[in-house]
């Protein structure tokens, strides 16, 4: 447990492929191999339906899960608590989470 | 009473009468017998303290309980019928199972073939229906829901929320669990799927010594496997060799808690510091020594899992298996040696496609031959396997499954149990296909038919070895109760089969 976790906010639909690769790509370059992947859907446990595949594709990655519902959209700053955060998103991040990020964090936005 | 609660269902929280192979019964529907009787035979109740503290409880909960009880927290396992008395001052509830829904093997093709849910899963879901759990959850309890069955909840999400389970750690938990426990109890938010890789897994330095006694006095040896077989998620762990000093400290733990044996728990035990895959006389030689030393004469002894190969290599080369067994092992009150082993086919073709090291150091189109060598070896030293087949692995022809069954038929003469089991995605496959009742051939149900000859041939002599003592008489007589039971419904069974081929 050596380089701390990237942050993966999932806003947008994302296919399994594009984020297996995506999740490669940002292992190998912040040298990590541990993820918070926060999946802003329902907030339901069927939720994770949608990242069975990648579950179901690794083994190496340590990968924890959130389900958040777009209530908690506004609250999603203060759930992720450092590192770097990538976004999948179909427009622009999420101003709150814009906010709390500026300064010490990084965001890349994915389209 | 305990802030933190780590429970199972009763299939899992027994000792089996003190006798594990008994405990896979609980993966069976319930046949020929009521449910209780059923249930008394596979999974009975352990002995409790006042709190409701079992004497012996499964191995992983016991390491899970030692890393939250040094960590600082008020953890400790329960059994499941004295949950009440932990309600008020319950605020984490943990949970753990070897087959929480019954996919796993070989519950999921008694289910199949018999068309009826399997006991496991109706004592879990008992469990989780429980008014006490159910109490817990309406006072804002934590679930967090983790053992090597984990994966399971990925195909029942709708119970994940319908039951209220927070949190599934699928993986090892050493590094986990109490980062996840302490954010349980502050209330901060939790992750709804945590999943441990490879790199997450503990060293063996941050693996505890077990603090209370284990189901059947299980201690482990060493953790993941070399082999490399691609249905099997033990092999995607890192490989860690527990040292002795570390096993002779959960052996004490047991023993001095009343449990009156050991189980040796290794994916291959002959493989305890080997030199690859080919196993070393001198570190098994000390660790049977000086466990044995501690279990006395009396004392039970099994191993939990040992590969073919190293079994004949072992033999073949120094002896070793002949010298284990008659020297350290086998006595007048220990007349056998258990063990798991893996045949899973006898085709070489499907040997090197999915599981080529595990005929290693031998190559894989001797594989036949290794089988026979090692059954060989196994019945002339009174080492007893429950072998397993892999039914459906991805891949496979019916060629492949002819030359399975021309296998089995040159295994006839040695003391086995060979169970067939149907094909469940995990390890480096677990995004295949499930092998279901549907897809099974002619070739398949001749290969189950042998299988089932083969085991109810030999379980009359195992059952009278294994359970030979006074005490065990009335298990001995359901158990042979069942097994005539089997023989009388077989062609009810078989007509099922054949009805499967014909659609």
């Amino acid at each position: 447990m050596s380089a701390p976790p990237i942050n993966v906010v999932i806003l947008s639909h994302v296919s399994p492929s594009k984020l297996l690769t995506k999740l490669a790509e940002l292992s190998g370059r912040f040298g990590s191999r541990r993820f918070n992947i926060f999946l802003v859907r329902g907030g339901k446990a069927e939720d994770l339906e949608e990242l069975k595949d990648l579950i179901l594709s690794n083994y190496v990655w340590s990968i924890s899960i959130y389900l958040l519902s777009s209530n908690d959209l506004h609250n999603l700053a203060s759930k992720i608590c450092g590192g770097r955060v990538v976004l999948f998103s179909s427009g622009e991040a999420d101003p709150s989470l814009r906010e709390h990020c500026r300064g010490n964090l990084e965001i890349e936005v994915v389209e | 009473m305990f802030e933190v609660v780590l429970t199972t269902d009763r299939t899992m929280m027994s000792n089996h009468h003190g006798k594990e192979f008994l405990g896979f019964i609980a993966t069976g529907p319930p046949i020929g017998m009521p449910e209780w009787l059923w249930m008394r035979l596979a999974a009975p109740k352990v002995r409790v303290d006042e709190l409701g503290r079992p004497i012996e409880a499964p191995y992983g909960m016991r390491k899970i309980e030692a890393v939250l009880q040094e960590a600082g927290f008020n953890a400790g396992i329960v059994d499941p019928d004295h949950l009440h008395k932990h309600l008020d001052t319950m605020k984490v509830l943990m949970l753990s199972h070897h087959d929480y829904f019954a996919y796993g093997p070989p519950s999921s093709e008694w289910w199949a073939l018999t068309g009826l849910e399997p006991l496991n899963r109706r004592s879990f879901f008992k469990l989780m229906n429980s008014p006490t759990i159910r109490k817990a959850k309406e006072r804002g309890v934590k679930i967090i829901a983790g053992g090597p069955a984990a994966w399971q909840w990925l195909y029942e999400l709708e119970l994940m929320d319908k039951w209220g389970v927070d949190v599934v750690v699928d993986g090892e938990g050493e590094n986990v669990v109490v980062d996840l426990v302490r954010k349980a109890l502050s209330g901060e938010p939790l992750p709804r799927y945590v999943y441990v890789g490879a790199d997450g897994s503990p060293k063996v330095e941050e693996i505890p010594v077990i603090k209370g006694a284990s189901v059947n006095g299980l201690v482990e040896i060493m953790r993941g496997c070399p082999r490399g077989c691609k249905f099997c998620s033990v092999t995607l762990r890192p490989l860690r060799y527990v040292p002795l000093e570390k096993i002779l400290a959960e052996v004490e733990v047991n023993l001095r808690s009343g449990v009156k044996g050991i189980i040796l728990h290794s994916e291959d035990v002959l493989l305890y510091h080997a030199d690859g895959v080919r196993p070393r006389p001198e570190p098994l030689l000390r660790l049977h020594e000086e466990v044995l030393k501690r279990v006395g004469e009396r004392g039970g002894f099994a191993w939990a899992h040992a590969s073919l190969a190293a079994i004949k290599y072992a033999e073949d080369t120094y002896g070793l298996m002949s010298k284990l067994v008659g020297e350290y092992i086998l006595n007048d009150h220990r007349k056998l040696l258990g063990v798991e082993v893996g045949i899973e086919t006898g085709s070489p073709e499907l040997v090197r496609k999915i599981m080529a090291a595990k005929s290693a150091p031998y190559p894989p189109e001797q594989w036949p031959e290794v089988v026979e060598d090692a059954f060989r070896i196994m019945h002339e030293n009174m080492i007893v396997p429950a072998a397993t087949v892999i039914l459906g692995i991805p891949g496979e022809t019916p060629d492949d499954v002819v030359k399975t069954i021309d296998l089995l038929d040159r295994l006839k003469p040695y003391r086995s149990i060979i169970v067939p089991m149907f094909f469940v995605p995990m390890g480096a496959l677990k995004r295949g296909e499930w092998f279901l009742r549907e897809h099974l051939t002619r070739e398949h149900v001749d290969a189950m038919l042998k299988m089932y000859e083969h085991s109810t041939y030999w379980a009359e002599h195992i059952i009278d070895t294994y359970l030979s003592s006074a005490v065990h008489l009335p298990l001995r007589l359901l158990l042979k109760y069942f097994l005539r039971y089997v023989r009388r419904n077989v062609s009810k069974y078989r007509g099922k089969l054949e009805e499967l081929l014909k659609k």
